[in-house]
């Protein structure tokens, strides 16, 4: 298999996959992982330093918050939750965004004057802003926190798309199926989407990225969904800062980590994809 | 001659005083100005024949083509397919029209999508049309691979893995798909190496004695087009200046534009050169949205007079076969007489 081969010819995609799926398994599986409970208050135990530092705890391997929870099981218990906000929100950006695109490259006209307005007006409106406002009528749960970063991020897609579409559709093999009669549906999902492909990958892999930041910076508002997430750990780690730095520091860490290991799995994923690559 | 439109001859396709203008008016200053890229072209295509069509670039042949091929709407004229008026379908009864004429494109490396197989690119209109299915439709697409000159075992390759050449044939089968009637070879060899050119061109007139095609066979060159083809149709700025049979046009151009043309081909025999007649036309094509007066070419023609730049010169007929429109045509023989009519 192409994808079997090239992913042990690619170190980088190897390195990407490996992260992706560690991750993965690590949200899957956070109960039977965890040392503490993540929620467990123990002012005890409180700001207690990594492992290896002076004054750290053997099970407390990263060091606990202001509260004496403990900073390892909230990152496990954490990726959950950054996990499915970044990828989910990113399906429902690509969701609307890309069709958008799609259709407002492909038709031109009146259908894209009207869609790139709406486009425009919305790239007006500060994303942040954008979701204060959904979240203020709506519930900040899960899925309202995906659905509202979904919607303050298509804009990207349509645009990238709809560009890529508009040189796309003057190629003679869209001509080609234009004149045997090809209906315009196939032409833009079987000519135009396959050829956008690989940009919407870079978008998508940086665009999980900013979702997770985006994610918490909700949660620093109180916005959030009311679960642990990293974004939550980090914001509220950012007070003591200066004093227990572990708090903030490894949730920074492991969203770095799972941004990086996306974006390497996204460049494989668009060499994969390009039948032109040779393995 | 069998190149004389008679009676019974069945025409396949014809295009009556078709016009498209483009309408690059500056809207601001509403001042009304027209690219006339295909300005007033009749032409009869009889089943089973090669119609070449030369002209520089920009002279609106690639247009014409796409025009038959109902890819742009007409601003004046009728284009009559088996009679019909294309213009008059409906979406739905144009998209069945389009089984019966097919198109072969200039760049084989843009023509076809490099991210599918070429199995499911000549598969396409098959599927399109809902003609085969399954093991059906891949049995089809082999034949339309053997037919073209491909090996079948190259069906799940992708198009970058191809030459020029083969990549040529994939789009020739994939024209052929739909057991077309009329065919627009839009200049299908002017981007392959010379080698591979008069192989294509043996594979389509051999097809067409296969399957009676009719071609529409667009070209910048005389010679290519003359070897396919039955009659050739010289353009100048959206007009057809010279029509008549190919071994007629090369031997007893009328038209000075035509003279020039011929002239351009190389000779390959050096010992020959000297024998040969130079016309060489000077200067580039003119603007097209402001075409001169009279006769479009009186600005590079060599034997061009005052009435040439006054009054625009009308189709004459020197045979049935052999029109041109110039008002002091290239005189071989000695004085003719010429009535006038339409291709």
């Amino acid at each position: 298999m192409k994808w079997v081969k090239m992913l042990l010819v690619s170190k980088v995609g190897l390195i990407g996959v490996i992260i992706i799926i560690l991750f993965t398994f690590t949200a899957i599986f956070a109960p039977l992982i965890v040392p503490h409970d993540p929620t467990e208050v123990n002012l005890g135990k409180s700001s207690l330093p990594p492992i290896w530092l002076d004054g750290g705890e053997s099970t407390y391997l990263l060091g606990t918050d202001n509260l004496g929870r403990d900073v390892f099981s909230r990152i496990i218990y954490g990726s959950q939750i950054s996990m499915l906000v970044g990828v989910c929100s990113v399906l429902v950006a690509g969701l609307i965004g890309i069709p958008v695109g799609l259709i407002s490259g492909y038709y031109g006209g009146l259908v894209d004057s009207l869609l790139m307005r709406i486009v425009d007006s919305q790239i007006a409106i500060p994303s942040i802003l954008l979701a204060l406002v959904i979240l203020g009528f709506m519930n900040p749960t899960l899925l309202t926190i995906i659905f509202v970063i979904g919607v303050s991020s298509w804009i990207a897609y349509a645009r990238v798309v709809r560009s890529e579409v508009l040189s796309l559709k003057e190629r003679e093999y869209v001509k080609a199926a234009k004149t045997m009669g090809v209906r315009h549906s196939f032409i833009m999902t079987r000519h135009l989407l396959p050829n956008v492909f690989s940009s919407i990958i870079v978008i998508s892999t940086i665009n999980v990225a900013t979702s997770i930041i985006t994610e918490s910076s909700l949660s620093f508002l109180g916005l959030g969904p009311q679960s642990i997430s990293w974004g939550s750990i980090l914001s509220e780690g950012r007070d003591y800062l200066a004093t227990n730095w572990w708090v903030a520091t490894f949730p920074g860490i492991a969203i770095t980590v799972t941004v990086l290991g996306i974006i390497l799995f996204g460049d494989w994923l668009r060499d994969v994809l390009d039948p032109r690559t040779e393995v | 001659m069998n190149d004389l439109i008679r009676k019974n001859d069945e025409i396949l396709l014809e295009l009556k005083n078709v016009k498209k203008y483009y309408d690059i008016s500056n809207s601001f200053l509403k001042n009304k100005s027209y690219l006339k890229a295909v300005d007033d072209i009749s032409l009869r295509v009889r089943k089973g024949e090669t119609i070449g069509i030369v002209g520089e670039s920009g002279c609106g042949k690639s247009t014409l083509g796409n025009l038959i091929m109902q890819m742009l709407p007409l601003t004046e004229g009728q284009i009559l397919f088996e009679g019909e008026d294309m213009s008059n379908l409906s979406a739905n009864q144009l998209r069945k029209k389009r089984l019966d004429f097919q198109m072969i494109f200039q760049d084989p490396f843009s023509s076809l999508n490099p991210r599918m197989k070429v199995l499911d690119i000549i598969a396409e209109p098959l599927r399109t049309y809902r003609i085969a299915k399954g093991e059906e439709l891949e049995n089809k697409v082999y034949s339309l691979m053997d037919l073209v000159g491909l090996n079948k075992s190259q069906a799940y390759r992708y198009p970058h893995e191809f030459s020029g050449g083969q990549r040529q044939r994939i789009g020739i089968a994939r024209a052929l798909a739909l057991n077309p009637k009329l065919i627009v070879c839009d200049e299908p060899i002017s981007a392959l190496d010379v080698s591979i050119q008069a192989q294509i061109l043996n594979l389509l007139s051999n097809l067409q004695k296969k399957l009676g095609l009719t071609y529409i066979f667009i070209g910048h060159g005389i010679p290519a087009v003359k070897y396919i083809s039955d009659r050739i149709a010289v353009m100048y700025m959206g007009k057809i200046v010279e029509i008549a049979d190919k071994n007629e046009i090369v031997k007893n151009p009328k038209h000075p534009y035509t003279e020039a043309l011929l002239s351009a081909i190389p000779v390959p025999d050096p010992k020959l050169r000297g024998n040969k007649k130079q016309t060489v036309i000077e200067g580039d094509v003119p603007n097209p949205v402001n075409p001169p007066s009279g006769c479009r070419f009186h600005t590079r023609c060599l034997y061009a007079e005052e009435k040439c730049k006054r009054e625009e010169p009308q189709m004459k007929r020197l045979h049935s076969y052999h029109q041109f429109a110039c008002h002091y045509p290239i005189n071989h023989q000695g004085g003719k007489e010429f009535e006038n009519g339409t291709a």
